[in-house]
């Protein structure tokens, strides 16, 4: 067994890699900026949907609704649920 | 002895115009209300119309062109040969074009934009893909026809709401052509909520 050569202190190399560490950040921010962005109510005449799994967009007539709380204008609704309906597709009020 | 002149007015080479024009199209906000339209500014800056929502139609067969179709109603007397007046019975304006980009957003738009696209991300055991479920129920959206004008800036022919109902017959063939999805969108707003817009200059500050 080779001894490794010992390395000072200031120099230790990061735990996590600095491309992963900055993934991560990236990832806990995305989820505030949702948890805030659902904590605040749907601007006036406009409601938020979602779309669910499997899968992870809907458009219809140029409205899409994504997978994450999406707003979409009141009169949209019921042509979206409607169309959801014969896709086979599930939306869901967020 | 007095002269006779010939003097036509001259003409303007620099206001004979030609090159393509760009459709986009909008989902209209709510029933007969046009999508809302860049500043005069950003009028002809494709990516503001994208911001707004506007989404272009991509490469086109042979361009597009616009048709303004009046029919007219004689109104006639015995007592003279030539109508006493001329009566505006229908007046049809349409954008036509044959796109060339084979995309579920082209193939709903010119089907008359009632599909809906349903989206599935890859995962496993589940590919990727994205369904076009189509519907006979169209929606109207608002479309413009952008070119550069004279000036060398943007003019925009809106019309805020329009329907897309003409025929579309697709040729699949091996060598011949590329797939073609025929576009017609036909106005249906009252023709003076229709527009031209010429950019004349710059603002001055």
């Amino acid at each position: 067994m080779t001894e490794q050569p010992a390395v000072p202190a200031g120099k230790q190399p990061p735990a996590v890699p600095p491309q992963d560490a900055a993934r991560d950040r990236i990832g806990k921010l995305r989820a505030q900026l949702l948890e805030a962005e659902a904590a605040l109510p749907p601007e006036p005449g406009t409601v938020r949907l979602r779309v669910t799994e499997p899968h992870d967009s809907f458009t219809v007539a140029g409205v899409t609704v994504g997978a994450d709380p999406t707003p979409v204008p009141a009169g949209a609704v019921p042509r979206l649920m409607t169309a959801a309906g014969d896709a086979g597709v599930t939306l869901e009020e967020a | 002895m007095p002269t006779l002149p010939y003097t036509p007015p001259s003409y303007g080479t620099t206001d004979v115009l030609y090159g393509t024009g760009i459709l986009m199209t909008a989902p209209n906000p709510s029933l007969g209300v046009g999508a809302t339209v860049p500043s005069d500014a950003s009028l002809g800056v494709g990516s503001a119309w994208i911001g707004l929502g506007w989404s272009y139609v991509g490469a086109t067969e042979a361009g597009v062109t616009q048709t303004f179709n009046p029919t007219v109603q004689n109104i006639s007397i015995e007592e003279q040969p030539t109508p006493v007046g001329v009566a505006v019975n229908t007046a049809d304006l349409t954008f036509t074009c044959n796109l060339s980009e084979e995309t579920l957003q082209n193939i709903n738009l010119a089907w008359g934009n009632g599909g809906s696209i349903a989206t599935t991300a890859a995962g496993a055991g589940q590919p990727g893909k994205s369904v076009l479920t189509l519907s006979t129920t169209f929606a109207t959206l608002s479309a413009v026809l952008i070119a550069k004008n004279a000036f060398g800036f943007a003019t925009v022919l809106s019309i805020p709401t329009v329907v897309s109902a003409g025929q579309v017959q697709t040729a699949f063939r091996r060598a011949a052509q590329q797939r073609l999805y025929p576009l017609t969108l036909t106005a249906i707003c009252p023709f003076n909520s229709i527009t031209f817009t010429e950019l004349t200059a710059p603002a001055t500050s």
